[in-house]
């Protein structure tokens, strides 16, 4: 279904620049040095089977971060589309759609009501504004924010009603939106095993993520796969999220969201891919002091497992960040501490869960013409991770730092 | 377009001839209940006799311009003569989707970036308020006047109005009148240089202009 919507999509797009009735195409590739510095060489990326909380590798340099174009215009009147297709050189596939969606938006007096049908990310972060869900700030986004980018992609509808405070002469602006979707079982794999990480690596559709193997120390080789797609419906039931986001003028922006994907944790596919009953609350705010400076904070709390108490893996999780970002003319700086935690719930000894951690992220971004951004990060994290030690000799706690010079393109 | 010719030399041949006619400055200041002067008021200046008015706003003049810069309609307000036609250009490199659900024209508009639209024309007068369907915190208003004398008010509260001696409805307006302000009229009669103030009988309610701060760091 998810495959049908997105070559209809595709075909729409084309159908759509063949008569160029209208089209907005934004694009960002970005490239940069990168220097990671890890006290370990087991800590390189997950997607290359190490236990690091960084996504790229010690002995990485030069390297093409991202490459990513949206595209949105209108199908018929209300009815618009939005496409962002995206290439990694990293990870399992390199080419990819992130989000392929419609949207109903019909002119209305006073509420206004907006449908939203296809792959998306439910509208709760504050700090992946940018292009393709990419952060304007910094260049590997908050651990909240990594995790949604990687394991939290519905597919689905989502309704949603906006009280604009403009028209009512009032200064708060209220927008509440609820959503049934498909899809997104495998949603918490990550956070149990690998622990939470940062990065800007966003899943694509009918992507795997692979992660180390954790699992060859147990009883039974390849006891659960090590891989997850992040779309996949492995139970057939229905997950649901609903939001409330309050505004005040343009100056304070905070949102609440309660995700639940409704899994079967004993449900389970030939290859041992079992749904993980996952659900959070995540509560994000923005306030700018003045149009120079403003501060960014988000907290997650969930809990995500699968299988049986004693033989599967139960999880309570938890994050958050805040964030200080600064403009100096074309200059902008910002400044984030992350905080992380993976308490393992279950009663399976053999298979341990706990993780915790925390970084600080400095970065400059400076944009020097409509098309160039220049900039550089410095990202600092340390991760205590349990079943790093399952190997020998491996400790559990670690120290990551990376530098970045990056040098964003943008059409 | 022989036609049209012929309308522009008689609005031409009309206002040589009308030269001597526009001999009155008024001169208005607009204050609030507090005596605060109010910048960005209309006023309008609506002759007891219609017949002494110069030709309707001429359906040639496009020249009036709502436009939309940086998520925002500029200018705010808009003050046109009945029938003119409007022109909404869009600066952004983004679609807006305006529209108006007003009395006195309702209407709606995908502007596209770089695309452009036919301008609209304001055949009542009235207030239209504008939104945009996309971008919610947009608002703007077009106020069409059924006569050529009309002015927002500077930074001082001060408009000056050029026209014929004669008796007149002199009236203002803004999105931002209380009750107790709206509909009002002053009768006046202007024989050379008037002076005049206009005192609300309240304050204007908040003007909520922060809801112009916004920036390109949002997703909606």
């Amino acid at each position: 279904m998810i495959k049908r919507l997105t070559s209809f999509l595709t075909l729409a797009l084309f159908c759509n620049t063949a008569f160029s009735r209208s089209i907005e195409l934004d694009g960002i590739v970005e490239v940069g040095y990168v220097d990671a510095a890890y006290d370990k060489n087991w800590l390189n990326s997950w997607m290359e089977g190490g236990v690091g909380v960084l996504r790229f590798n010690e002995n990485d340099t030069l390297e093409l971060s991202q490459a990513l174009i949206e595209a949105r215009g209108d199908l018929i009147d209300d009815l618009s589309y939005e496409v962002v297709a995206q290439y990694y050189p990293d990870g399992d596939q390199h080419v990819g759609i992130s989000q392929a969606f419609l949207t109903y938006a019909p002119l209305s007096r006073g509420l206004k009501h907006q449908l939203k049908l296809g792959l998306f990310y439910p509208a709760m972060s504050l700090e992946n504004v940018d292009t393709g869900w990419t952060s304007p700030y910094t260049y590997s986004f908050s651990a909240i924010n990594s995790w949604l980018a990687e394991e939290v992609r519905v597919a689905g509808l989502e309704w949603s009603v906006t009280r604009s405070g403009r028209q009512y002469h009032s200064p708060h602006s209220f927008t509440f939106s609820a959503a049934l979707f498909k899809g997104n079982d495998p949603a918490g794999t990550l956070l149990a095993w690998r622990g939470w990480a940062l990065h800007n690596r966003q899943t694509s559709l009918n992507e795997r993520v692979y992660f180390a193997d954790y699992f060859q120390f147990g009883m039974f080789d390849k006891a659960f796969p090590d891989h997850l797609q992040v779309t996949r419906e492995t139970d057939g039931r229905f997950g649901y999220y609903a939001g409330i986001n309050w505004r005040y003028l343009q100056q304070t922006d905070v949102r609440l969201y309660y995700y639940n994907n409704s899994a079967d944790p004993l449900a389970v596919e030939s290859n041992w891919q079992y749904a993980w009953q996952n659900h959070f609350l995540s509560l994000a705010v923005q306030h700018k002091f003045n149009r120079n400076f403003r501060i960014l904070a988000q907290w997650m709390d969930g809990q995500t497992g699968m299988g049986t108490y004693d033989g599967g893996v139960y999880t309570d999780f938890t994050s958050w960040y805040l964030m200080a970002s600064y403009q100096w003319d074309k200059h902008r700086f910002s400044a984030r501490f992350d905080d992380f935690e993976v308490v393992e719930t279950d009663a399976n000894p053999a298979d341990p869960n706990d993780s915790h951690g925390h970084s600080i992220t400095l970065a400059w971004r400076y944009q020097y013409s409509p098309q160039w951004n220049l900039g550089a990060e410095w990202l600092h994290v340390n991760s205590d991770n349990e079943n790093r030690t399952l190997w020998r000799n491996w400790q559990a706690a670690h120290r990551q730092q990376q530098v970045m010079l990056m040098a964003q393109f943008r059409f | 377009m022989k036609k049209s010719f012929i309308a522009q030399s008689v609005i031409l041949v009309s206002s040589l001839f009308n030269i001597g006619v526009y001999a009155a400055e008024l001169s208005v200041t607009v204050t609030d209940s507090k005596n605060r002067l109010l910048p960005n008021i209309v006023v309008y200046a609506e002759p007891l006799d219609k017949s002494s008015m110069p030709n309707e706003a001429a359906p040639l003049d496009h020249s009036a311009v709502m436009d939309q810069i940086h998520k925002q309609f500029v200018p705010h307000i808009l003050v046109v003569q009945k029938s003119s036609w409007v022109n909404f250009p869009n600066s952004d490199s983004i679609k807006h989707h305006v529209y108006s659900f007003s009395p006195a024209k309702s209407f709606e508009l995908r502007l596209y970036d770089g695309g452009k639209a036919k301008p609209i024309q304001f055949e009542k007068a009235g207030e239209v308020v504008l939104g945009c369907n996309i971008h919610d915190w947009m608002l703007g208003y077009i106020y069409s006047v059924d006569t050529p004398w009309f002015a927002k008010t500077n930074k001082q509260g001060a408009v000056t109005l050029d026209l014929p001696d004669g008796d007149y409805q002199l009236k203002y307006w803004s999105p931002l009148l209380q009750n107790a302000d709206k509909d009002k009229a002053i009768q006046l009669t202007v024989k050379g240089d008037k002076q005049q103030t206009i005192q609300l009988n309240d304050e204007l309610l908040p003007a909520l202009a922060d809801y112009e701060n916004n920036d390109e760091l949002t997703d909606y």
